[in-house]
């Protein structure tokens, strides 16, 4: 039997003993405690420093409000910090520590910060450390963060899963006490849906604290989540709630929290209330405690948090402590009522017990150093008195939990008679009840805001260390409304929300004002209601599933061939393909060699492909690409150019007719899917008179680039006859459905990404590694190679092909120097305001090339370009390097740019200048084509 | 012919990849809806509806479109035939990877990953929705044997397969 | 935030695409000379309180665009219709 723990009672299960350890120290509690009740019955009292002050601190509450007993839960990767003990379960083997003492919690050495608290005054931080102004970085900014902080992050990655969900119901009742039960069962009586939420492990809410017995029968359509906190309300009925799965046992592989969206037209908050501190000289001492609490300790875990008591009120509802003590056989040295008159209720009681009452009297502050030793009251007619005791329970009332009503800005209402906030404006569909409402609580209550006139500190906020001397100081310094004493103190912005100071604080604010607290108003609280890890809210979406993996038809051709894969989007491409002791760039000069010279196949598959048929496909391309499409004939090709409505290059692609009212258009991979919601943009808002339709079959075809000299030659072996694929009777810029293979159906376009004599085959996806494989085996004989987006990319710069880098949303056609594409005889998107003269001005930036004059140096893609004699600033930037490259076919570097004038300057010398990599070079401008200008490969 | 080859992960028994299967998009043009039905033969359903006729199944999927589902390897060809110039015709059978969620767990388990509400008051036995699951664009159906059937895009086989084994390993772990 | 497709029925955020401002039409001139009503178009907005007309596009869905009226203070969704 623990020092503490009373000899029978409590809702924990004494045949389960559980082992804990707590600063090192082993000790052992039962199933159903939390580590605060278990931490008291076993008489430790001192559980943390304070944030600024280092002052000792323990237990306050027994629930998620708890400010001060915040610890370090688990250890190793599992370390979490500021956990309230009064929370967290208690479980065999759990280990916990106390947060911000060095070396020890008893012999804190910075419990000197008290010492040198004029010094900490809320707002010190603006207002010291500044000078010298060399002293921040090297001495203060090092000093402060060693000291600074609550709580230390693990430093490791969550080893834990999380997982989401979503669920649907009528109602949603938040909390799962007396009012939250009946509420249940009155909304299940409609014969909907009803979701149950309590954030404790067993329903019954403050009946459990204070010993009552209540209906906890639920019918069926009732589902309950224990364990789960309702944290935000969000607009369109949507809430936020967190479920703790598997927070209360010592180890488990499955999902530690489970992140649920609850959507609910209709809501009944029963989140009960929670109980005001009293301000008053070393309020904060371990053994100042709720009055509450105390019940609930006594009660629920059968644990007496001390042996003498002080009770100090200024409301009925407190004096049910009085039992309680002396049901666990606490002695009552006091009952200190603040009010001018003792209600009968609590003198009624107070004689039952004999325990002495001190009518219109206060406390002064509390004694003790580590723990409470005794109360200092101030009597009525202003004498002081010492009783003692180890216990100081208190009471200022009962604040409504309305924190949830105002998560959609609603602002809480004050309510004199209770002298409490109460709801008012609710979120759509939510009513209050119970507690919540301000039922119930605060009978015969005179509110009693500081009292104490000693120079004793008197806590307000007690996680961030704000006292009364804060708030008249934020006020005086003219920070006197409420929000600005919230930032100014930082009352309030600790991990506890200030759920037990902000009323206190507020109401402080008011009296120094002169104003009432009506006038005052108070500030509004945001989600989350209690702290969410972030890997809940990430869920099953982290590392390499943040975002789904989309994998090409021939991802297991291009594993067999040794690839290496780059992340394009969501797409997993090949990069390069290496031979036994190749790094990247071999692979990639050598796969540019064998495409050039021989033949080489890559999956471009990923590139967007639109299906569009309809009577008017031809009529719509031509709304949307710059140039025309109605004189495109069946079983051709052509490129396209897509503006945006703001003049400005959006994406380009190749488009081929296979019949009167059926084309394929391609997208470049990145804009796949803003190009199909650009069409359907324009099919149903602009131009709905049209008659056509569009799906994307991306993913319905696999599609193969088969580029170089010898493609034709491979090709021919898998065609199926009749086809004829002769430079005759399939010319560039060819389309043709077919088959391959014997039968197997097929679309083949001639299209050149990279210059040479090329083709892309597509057929359905199924059949994607299939045909990789049968045009490897075709290619045997001339050397055929894969190759990846490495090469890929090599190869159109040489080709000066703008692509992504020169798409990037900032350039024009003129910039590029496909201005003849823009059609001068009809509307499409983008055609007005590409006119404007700033985008014609061919001062612009527009497409060059660039080669280094030394033929060795790299050029790299984000270098500027300046004049060769001109001071490296933002005056003299002339344009920037866009795509750069080792090109293995002309054996030096190259790149493509955009340069002021480019086109008028071929041959001057530039400056490539890249400081942030070292590198300063110059060279040569030169025109955007390094190779086959003429095109006569493509046409081969 | 070439050979065929789909993503094919081993079954759970919450969790089971479908075999191909022919899948074709059938999107009606202009005022085409009644003619498109007459020529079908089929009352193509208006709202988020799976009907089935003639041993084919058919699936809104969008204003004026549908999906065509069955185990007829023409199914394309016969389709194209029929609606020839009253709807955009197209192949979609490569296009889709396919799975399926049943057993007594199967709602929670969606519940985990598609943010629609599949109750039998709101969701029953013959509606569709195109959602998402796992942030893959999913449509989603039941099919006769009261299981659920997921389709996304082919690419996301394997990451939409990966999420489903993932939430269904509470039960499915369990044995 | 929830918005009712008339197509899909009540679907989360998650699953649309915000567009802007539903009430701008474009020009019907032909665009052969950028014009002030074409930058208009393009660039500028009223910047009013209260119920907006905005359009939206269900990507995630059924890829219709709807034009939501929406209130920009309450963020209460007054209707949503096929444009």
């Amino acid at each position: 039997m623990t020092a503490r723990r009373l000899p029978t009672g409590g809702l924990i299960d004494r045949s389960k003993p559980l082992g804990f350890t707590f600063d090192g120290k082993s000790y052992q509690g039962y199933a159903g405690d939390t580590l605060a009740s278990a931490l008291l019955a076993n008489n430790v009292k001192l559980i943390g420093r304070s944030f600024k002050y280092h002052r000792p601190r323990g237990i306050l509450s027994a629930g998620s409000e708890e400010p001060n007993a915040i610890v370090e839960l688990r250890d190793g990767a599992y370390r979490e910090p500021n956990t309230r003990a009064t929370t967290a379960e208690l479980f065999d083997g759990l280990t916990a520590a106390s947060q911000n003492r060095f070396p020890n919690l008893k012999y804190d050495l910075l419990s000197i910060n008290s010492a040198l608290a004029p010094l900490f005054a809320a707002g010190f931080y603006y207002k010291t450390f500044m000078w010298p102004a060399a002293f921040w970085e090297k001495l203060y900014e090092p000093i402060i963060r060693r000291a600074a902080g609550l709580g230390r992050n693990a430093g490791m990655p969550d080893p834990d899963s999380y997982e989401k969900s979503t669920e649907f119901c009528d109602v949603l009742v938040i909390g799962g006490g007396e009012s939250g039960l009946d509420a249940a069962r009155e909304a299940a009586r409609a014969g909907g849906r009803v979701i149950l939420c309590d954030e404790t492990a067993a329903l019954g809410g403050q009946s459990l604290s204070d010993g009552k017995t209540i209906d906890m029968t639920l019918p069926e359509n009732v589902t309950v989540l224990t364990r789960t906190t309702v944290f935000g309300v969000y607009d369109g009925g949507t809430y936020g709630a967190l479920t703790r799965l598997t927070d209360h046992l010592q180890v488990s592989s499955a999902p530690r929290q489970r992140l649920v969206k609850i959507i609910a037209p209709q809501s009944v908050l029963a989140s009960g209330a929670i109980e005001r501190p009293l301000v008053f000289g070393n309020n904060d001492l371990p053994g100042v405690m709720l009055a509450g609490a105390v019940r609930a300790y006594i009660h629920r875990y059968g644990v007496a948090p001390g042996t003498r008591a002080v009770l100090a009120l200024n409301h009925d509802e407190a004096a049910s402590t009085i039992p309680a003590l002396t049901a666990a056989g606490i002695n009552i040295t006091g009952i200190i009522d603040s009010r001018t008159k003792t209600s009968d209720h609590l003198k009624t009681i107070a004689f039952a017990a004999s325990a002495p009452i001190f009518t219109n009297a206060t406390l002064n502050r509390a004694l003790g150093k580590l723990a409470v030793s005794g109360a200092e009251i101030m009597l009525r007619d202003g004498a002081t008195i010492t009783l003692p005791c180890d216990l100081i329970a208190m009471s200022g009332g009962w604040n409504p939990a309305l924190h949830l009503t105002s998560h959609l800005d609603g602002k809480p209402a004050w309510s004199e008679g209770i002298a409490a906030f109460i709801p008012g404006e609710l979120p759509p569909g939510m009513r209050v009840v119970g507690a919540a409402a301000g039922e119930g609580i605060n009978a015969n209550i005179q509110p009693l805001w500081q009292s104490g006139k000693s120079s004793a500190k008197a806590f307000v906020d007690f996680q961030n260390d704000v006292t009364t001397t804060d708030i008249k100081l934020a006020k005086q310094e003219g920070f006197a409304s409420v929000e600005h004493l919230k930032r100014y103190t930082t009352l309030g912005m600790a991990t506890d929300q200030g759920k037990t100071a902000n009323v206190n604080g507020l109401a402080l604010l008011a009296q120094a004002k002169g104003k009432t607290i009506s006038q005052t108003g108070t500030t509004r609280f945001r989600p989350p209601y209690t702290p969410v890890p972030i890997g809940a809210l990430a869920g099953a979406h982290r590392g390499q599933h943040f975002k789904p993996k989309r994998l090409t038809p021939t991802h297991d051709f291009a594993t067999a061939q040794n690839a290496v894969f780059i992340e394009t989007g969501l797409w997993l491409r090949a990069q390069y393909f290496p031979k036994p002791g190749e790094g990247w760039r071999e692979a990639a000069n050598r796969e540019v060699n064998t495409v050039r010279n021989h033949v080489g196949i890559c999956d471009v598959t990923t590139l967007g492909k639109i299906d569009i048929q309809g009577r008017d496909a031809a009529k719509f391309l031509e709304c949307v690409y710059t140039n025309s499409w109605t004189n495109l004939p069946i079983g051709r090709a052509r490129y396209g150019l897509m503006l945006r409505e703001d003049g400005f290059v959006m994406d380009d692609g190749t488009c081929a007719r296979l019949s009167d009212h059926h084309f394929v258009m391609t997208t470049t991979t990145a804009n796949a899917a803003k190009v199909m919601q650009h069409l359907e943009f324009c099919h149903q808002i602009l131009w709905p008179e049209l008659d056509v339709s569009f799906i994307s079959v991306t993913d319905q075809w696999a599609q193969i680039a088969i580029a170089g000299p010898q493609s034709r030659d491979v090709l021919a072996k898998l065609i199926d006859a009749p086809f004829d694929v002769s430079n005759a009777a399939f010319p560039y810029m060819a389309a043709a459905q077919l088959t391959i293979c014997n039968g197997t159906p097929a679309r083949l376009f001639r299209l050149s990404f990279s210059g040479e004599l090329a083709y892309e085959l597509a057929v359905p996806a199924r059949f994607g590694n299939a045909l990789a494989q049968a045009l490897t085996e075709a290619g045997a004989e001339y050397n055929i190679t894969p190759y990846g987006t490495e090469a890929l990319g090599i190869m159109r710069i040489e080709k000066g092909h703008p692509a992504g880098p020169e798409l990037n949303g900032q350039t024009t056609a003129h910039d590029l120097g496909l201005a003849k594409l823009l059609s001068k005889k009809k509307d499409f998107i983008g055609r007005a305001l590409s006119a404007r003269p700033a985008l014609i001005d061919t001062a612009r930036p527009t497409l060059v090339g660039l080669k280094p004059i030394d033929g060795v140096t790299l050029l790299r893609a984000g270098s500027h370009l300046l004049p060769p004699d001109a001071a490296p600033t933002a005056a003299n930037d002339q344009g920037h390097v866009t795509s750069a490259a080792y090109s293995p076919t002309l054996g030096h570097p190259i790149a493509l740019a955009l340069l002021c004038n480019g086109p008028s300057r071929l041959g001057d010398t530039i400056r490539v200048y890249d400081p942030i990599r070292n590198g300063d070079t110059l060279a040569e401008v030169v025109a955007p084509v390094f190779y086959d200008p003429s095109g006569s490969r493509l046409n081969a | 012919m070439l050979d065929a080859a789909i993503f094919a992960p081993p079954a759970t028994p919450s969790v089971q990849p479908l075999p191909h299967r022919a899948i074709v998009s059938v999107a009606a043009f202009k005022g085409q809806i009644p003619a498109l039905c007459a020529a079908l033969g089929v009352d193509l359903p208006a709202t988020p509806r799976r009907i089935v006729s003639s041993g084919t199944a058919w699936l809104w999927s969008g204003p004026a479109a549908w999906l065509a589902m069955s185990g007829a390897p023409d199914l394309y060809e016969t389709l194209a035939g029929r609606a020839a110039s009253l709807a955009a015709v197209t192949d979609q059978s490569d296009g889709r990877f396919l799975v399926s969620v049943s057993g007594p767990h199967a709602r929670k388990i969606l519940a985990k990953l598609v943010p629609i509400d599949l109750h039998p008051s709101v969701f029953p036995p013959d509606a569709t929705a195109l959602t998402l699951a796992a942030h893959i664009g999913v449509q989603l159906w039941q099919e006769e044997d009261q299981k659920f059937v997921i389709a996304c895009f082919r690419s996301f086989g394997p990451a939409l397969h990966h999420a489903f084994i993932e939430a269904a390993a509470e039960f499915d772990a369990r044995g | 935030m929830r918005i009712n497709c008339p197509h899909c029925g009540p679907r989360g955020l998650e699953e649309f695409l915000y567009h802007g401002d539903a009430t701008v039409k474009r020009p019907a001139d032909g665009g052969a000379v950028p014009s002030k009503e074409w930058t208009d178009y393009v660039y500028l907005r009223e910047n009013a309180n209260g119920p907006h007309q905005e359009l939206w596009y269900h990507s995630a869905g059924c890829h219709a665009w709807l034009t939501v009226t929406r209130d920009l203070s309450t963020h209460e969704i007054l209707s949503v219709q096929s444009p």
